[in-house]
């Protein structure tokens, strides 16, 4: 099986995304019959090379962070460019990994990908979405090497029967939305400085002060 | 009252004269109105770099013409977005603008309605509008998706009241803006 994959962090080689679609790659090139090419969309002069290799492919995965409840306009250009496909078995799955926990943020978005899909002749095969993807980068592995498991079984099963399971996909979704104890405890260690504490890091490094953070430049004072 | 008009149409014209026709009759009341289209603009993707967050705060690190934008945008009372629909939602030029919306935020996490958010830099932000052109194939369940994402890019700057489609009629459109 040939699996295509278009990484639409505007981060390229840098991003959370292509960091945990690399375990879901290790997992699907297990089975030895099966190969993958990533493609950065972030290279725009490149999007014409990469347009002509999508009737290659048995399967296209597009994986992009999730930029304002949405894919970064970057993806939504390729989307616009991208040929109704010849053969209608031609499988499209995608992959978002998002900032803030909750999968609330996509429910409309998995409609509208199952819909483009369709108006673009794939067969639709499925969205997977992690949130709190940045814990790759900002949090001590421990924190992240439970799903980044799930991811390579996910990427394992898709290698070895060419489909999701969605049973991983729906774990791999919760929380749809915060329960208010978990609420709870957030506001709590958002109070103690937890929550931001990459973020003050952040700004120490850069040397700026927690008020020069609040700055409000674009209006005149 | 200051309306800021973004127009992120790069298709067919039709879209241009219904904008058009929606500033002169603004015009026509007691309202100032500024407006640009974002296709003539130089606009480049957000790289996700956060120099606005913890670097240069508010302040974005790729110098092109968003800040300008921004500039009008967090000091007018209502910003309308007009948007054509492509392949089912709004087009990439508007997408790739409202991206760059991030220096608005700050870095730090806050909760909104149960929802996690970024909290807001400013003290106020302009209501907000959408209009979306449908495309020949549009269905009401692609504008309803359109509105969804419209509601959530409310939900983080604090504004949206309403999202329409071009088949508004153009004085109902102006009744609306002058009522926010």
């Amino acid at each position: 099986m040939k699996l295509l994959v278009f990484n639409g962090s505007p981060r390229k080689g840098k991003s959370n995304t292509k960091k945990i679609l690399d375990h879901f790659l290790r997992g699907f090139a297990q089975n030895s019959n099966n190969s993958f090419e990533m493609c950065y969309l972030m290279e725009e002069d490149k999007l014409q090379f990469y347009l002509e290799k999508l009737n290659d492919a048995d399967v296209i995965l597009i994986g992009f962070p999730l930029y304002v409840t949405s894919m970064p306009g970057i993806v939504k250009r390729f989307i616009e460019k991208m040929p109704k496909n010849p053969d209608a078995t031609r499988k499209i799955i995608f992959f978002i990994q998002s900032g803030f926990p909750e999968s609330y943020q996509v429910d409309y978005l998995e409609h509208y990908l199952s819909k483009l899909a369709k108006r673009l002749n794939y067969t639709y095969s499925g969205m997977i979405f992690k949130g709190m993807g940045a814990s790759v980068e900002i949090m001590p592995e421990i924190f992240s090497s439970a799903f980044l498991r799930e991811l390579y079984k996910l990427g394992e099963h898709l290698g070895n029967t060419g489909s999701l399971n969605n049973k991983v996909i729906n774990h791999l979704k919760n929380p749809v939305k915060l329960p208010i104890p978990a609420i709870v405890f957030y506001k709590l260690f958002i109070r103690f400085g937890i929550v931001d504490s990459f973020t003050y890091q952040q700004l120490k490094n850069n040397g700026i002060s927690v008020k020069e953070s609040l700055s409000k430049p674009l209006i005149s004072v | 009252m200051i309306i800021l008009v973004i127009n992120g149409n790069d298709g067919d014209l039709s879209l241009d004269t219904y904008v058009q026709s929606y500033i002169e009759l603004l015009k026509t009341k007691d309202i100032t109105v500024k407006s640009c289209n974002l296709r003539e603009l130089f606009i480049k993707q957000c790289t996700g770099c956060c120099a606005c967050m913890v670097k240069t705060p508010g302040i974005c690190a790729l110098k092109d013409d968003q800040q300008l934008i921004l500039k009008d945008y967090i000091s007018s009372d209502a910003a309308i977005i007009f948007a054509p629909l492509r392949f089912g939602f709004i087009n990439a030029a508007t997408k790739i603008f409202l991206d760059r919306m991030f220096p608005l935020e700050l870095p730090y996490i806050d909760f909104k309605n149960g929802k996690m958010h970024h909290k807001l830099r400013y003290e106020k932000y302009p209501k907000m509008g959408f209009v979306f052109r449908p495309e020949t194939d549009t269905d009401n369940e692609d504008i309803e998706l359109n509105r969804i994402y419209a509601r959530h890019l409310g939900d983080y700057y604090n504004g949206l009241v309403f999202a329409k489609t071009t088949e508004t009629a153009i004085q109902e459109l102006v009744d609306e803006t002058i009522g926010l």
